[in-house]
């Protein structure tokens, strides 16, 4: 009973915070952003307890989340209220019209449910094993479940250095499970999975039709590294939601400048340094399009409103460290240099990682299809996707460039590892920009014209 | 009457015949399907990191859950860990729960029956006081790095005549793996 209100209060949370912020979203949208929302906000107020010097226990979370629902609900009071009055049960009996039936996506949903069912099954079996979450996320999560704070003691024993410095946001989700005596906490990992599949989705089936959105994301949850990561408990899985349905929101604010899109995008990007630090580069390259649209339409509040908003959680965790704490992170060479021979390593690296179908199968060899075969859209606004995928890639590259290598693990070690899973969080991007163009809009419409619409 | 002409009526909207339109529709859906089927298949069978997603993680993971559906957490925890976590369960049963516990360095668990590939196993501190929490484990480094955290410890993980000098009361060295307080009868 109390895992089931604990985990609902969260879903809730985050569902009305969404819901609040863009009501015309679809459900499906909605529903998926739920649970990321509604653990990172979690996070940031168990983090103010643990800053204020509260203990938080699992009593407290709860109440807390069902007051700042009650808050959010008050807040959006008239609109709740005239759809509860607009919503019309209708009972009676319709003739079952075969053509409205969508088999082929029914077939698509019906292998994408395996693949879940599949990543549930595992999760809830296994216990945590991997190395990373063993000395690191998952210690931590033990420790702060126990102590009820963030600054756990094995700050004090030299432990956990390494993970501990990252910010809180995986660590406080996979404590809630042990607060609620629960032996494992991969089940986090489905939540995640699934909040993903589902946010994808719905955020594709805004701008193509059913069967196109259902195979692209049913592509996106087989991929190798997806699933892979789907079934660790690490912080990889969540990245991806975060910076990639972040960073898609924030295409498509570009393009479309619903307010409720970029505030969106600056709640998942800011929660995005809220899980890894080093997913700043994310925000960094989104603020750098919006500044030189500022200036051209020499209109500097979105840039503001998403700067503020994306970059507070950085700068947060920033001082959190460097003063109750005591860690500076010093990983970098901080000034300008050039290394033929590291860029040389970087390079043969990048030749192995960036279209490697063994970690992400057809998706990047796709996109550069698609960026190919739909040239003419490169000329349009949904040039605004490339733009976006390219400079954080740029960025991405460059912080690994500026890494310490006395400090830090040697280059060709971090790309092998590091760089790998953290190129993940592109394959949405990919998958978005394939799904919308037009070559895609148009095989994908061959199926569905047979279909009967109202 | 009027109940059973209603469940006709019912059953007569559930049975109606297809049209010749809906018919195509359903030869089209099928055919579709079959495209699909077929692009599946031909990832599952040209890519070897599909299969290994379609055919290890998903179908022979599952089958596998289902056969072993009664396993409980240790011998979970066992299957993944084998050794390293069996010996963990000793040095669980023999030590309190506020234990600082002193363990051997790294180089002192090669060719041991202990895990040697990669980081995890108890070679590594941090991996170890994962599954001993809240006591804590530390090593040699510590001596260096923090000491005033190296002259608390409690216990002593004694391996491959390492750690007698770490005991605080004379013990017979031998090559058996033991669990031993620093201080005669308990902790300092």
């Amino acid at each position: 009973m109390m895992i089931f209100m604990t985990f609902s209060l969260i879903i809730l949370l985050g569902f009305f915070l969404v819901d609040l912020i863009s009501r015309e979203t679809n459900l499906k949208l909605k529903f998926g952003l739920s649970y990321p929302v509604g653990m990172g906000v979690t996070s940031i107020y168990m983090f103010m307890l643990d800053v204020v010097g509260i203990k938080f226990t699992l009593l407290l979370i709860n109440v807390l989340n069902f007051i700042i629902i009650c808050i959010i609900l008050f807040i959006n009071r008239h609109y709740q209220i005239n759809r509860i009055k607009s919503l019309k049960f209708n009972f009676t009996f319709r003739k079952i019209n075969v053509r409205r039936i969508n088999f082929v996506w029914g077939f698509l949903f019906l292998l994408l449910i395996i693949v879940i069912s599949s990543n549930v099954n595992r999760n809830i079996y296994w216990p945590v094993y991997a190395y990373d979450s063993v000395a690191g996320f998952d210690l931590s999560a033990k420790a702060i479940a126990q102590e009820g704070k963030i600054a756990v003691s094995l700050f004090d024993y030299g432990l956990n250095l390494r993970r501990g410095v990252y910010p809180p946001l995986s660590s406080t989700a996979f404590s809630i499970p042990y607060m609620l005596r629960m032996s494992s906490s991969k089940v986090i990992m489905s939540f995640f999975f699934i909040s993903l599949i589902m946010a994808f989705y719905g955020l594709l089936r805004r701008y193509v039709k059913s069967i196109n959105a259902m195979f692209f994301t049913l592509l996106l949850a087989i991929t190798p590294e997806m699933y892979g990561y789907g079934v660790l408990s690490n912080s990889n899985l969540p990245g991806v939601i975060f910076i990639g349905i972040g960073g898609l929101f924030f295409c498509n604010w570009m393009i479309e400048r619903k307010q409720s899109d970029l505030i969106i995008a600056a709640l998942l990007l800011g929660l995005n340094v809220w899980l890894r630090s080093d997913g700043v580069v994310f925000n960094l390259a989104a603020s750098l399009i919006l500044l030189i649209d500022s200036i051209k339409k020499r209109n500097f509040k979105s840039f503001l409103v998403f700067s503020i908003i994306s970059f507070a959680p950085f700068i947060l965790w920033s001082f959190y460290l460097r003063f109750k704490l005591g860690i500076v992170q010093d990983r970098f060479v901080n000034h300008p240099y050039f290394d033929l021979q590291r860029l040389h390593i970087m390079q043969l690296f990048l030749n192995k990682i960036l279209i490697s179908i063994d970690m992400y199968g057809v998706i990047p060899i796709l996109f550069m299809i698609s960026l190919i075969l739909n040239w003419k859209q490169l000329k349009t606004s949904k040039s605004i996707y490339p733009i976006f995928i390219f400079l954080s890639l740029f960025l991405y590259l460059l912080v690994y460039y500026q890494l310490d290598d006395v400090k830090q693990d040697p280059i060709s070690s971090m790309m092998r590892n590091s760089f790998r899973r953290g190129y993940l969080v592109f394959m949405p991007l990919y998958l978005f920009y394939i799904s919308i163009s037009q070559t895609s809009i148009k095989f994908f419409n061959i199926f569905e014209l047979q279909r009967k619409h109202k | 009457m009027k109940k059973k002409k209603q469940v006709n009526k019912q059953k007569n909207v559930l049975l109606q015949k297809l049209d010749i339109s809906t018919k195509k529709y359903l030869f089209f859906s099928f055919l579709i399907i079959i495209f699909f089927t077929l692009i599946f298949s031909g990832m599952y069978f040209c890519f070897p990191t599909y299969k290994n997603v379609f055919l290890d993680k998903i179908y022979k993971n599952t089958r596998f859950i289902f056969k072993n559906k009664n396993v409980t957490l240790e011998q979970k925890y066992k299957i993944r860990m084998g050794k390293d976590y069996q010996f963990l369960r000793v040095i669980k049963k023999r030590t309190p729960e506020d234990a600082i516990i002193l363990f051997p360095p790294k180089e002192f668990f090669k060719n041991t029956e202990f895990n040697q590939k990669g980081s995890w196993g108890l070679k590594d501190p941090t991996w170890a006081t994962y599954f001993l929490y809240p006591r804590i484990v530390i090593n040699e480094k510590w001596e260096k790095d923090f000491p005033e955290i190296y002259n608390k410890y409690t216990h002593v993980f004694l391996m491959n005549e390492w750690g007698y000098d770490k005991l605080e009361y004379p013990v017979p060295i031998n090559t058996e793996k033991l669990i031993l307080p620093r201080v005669k009868g308990g902790k300092k």
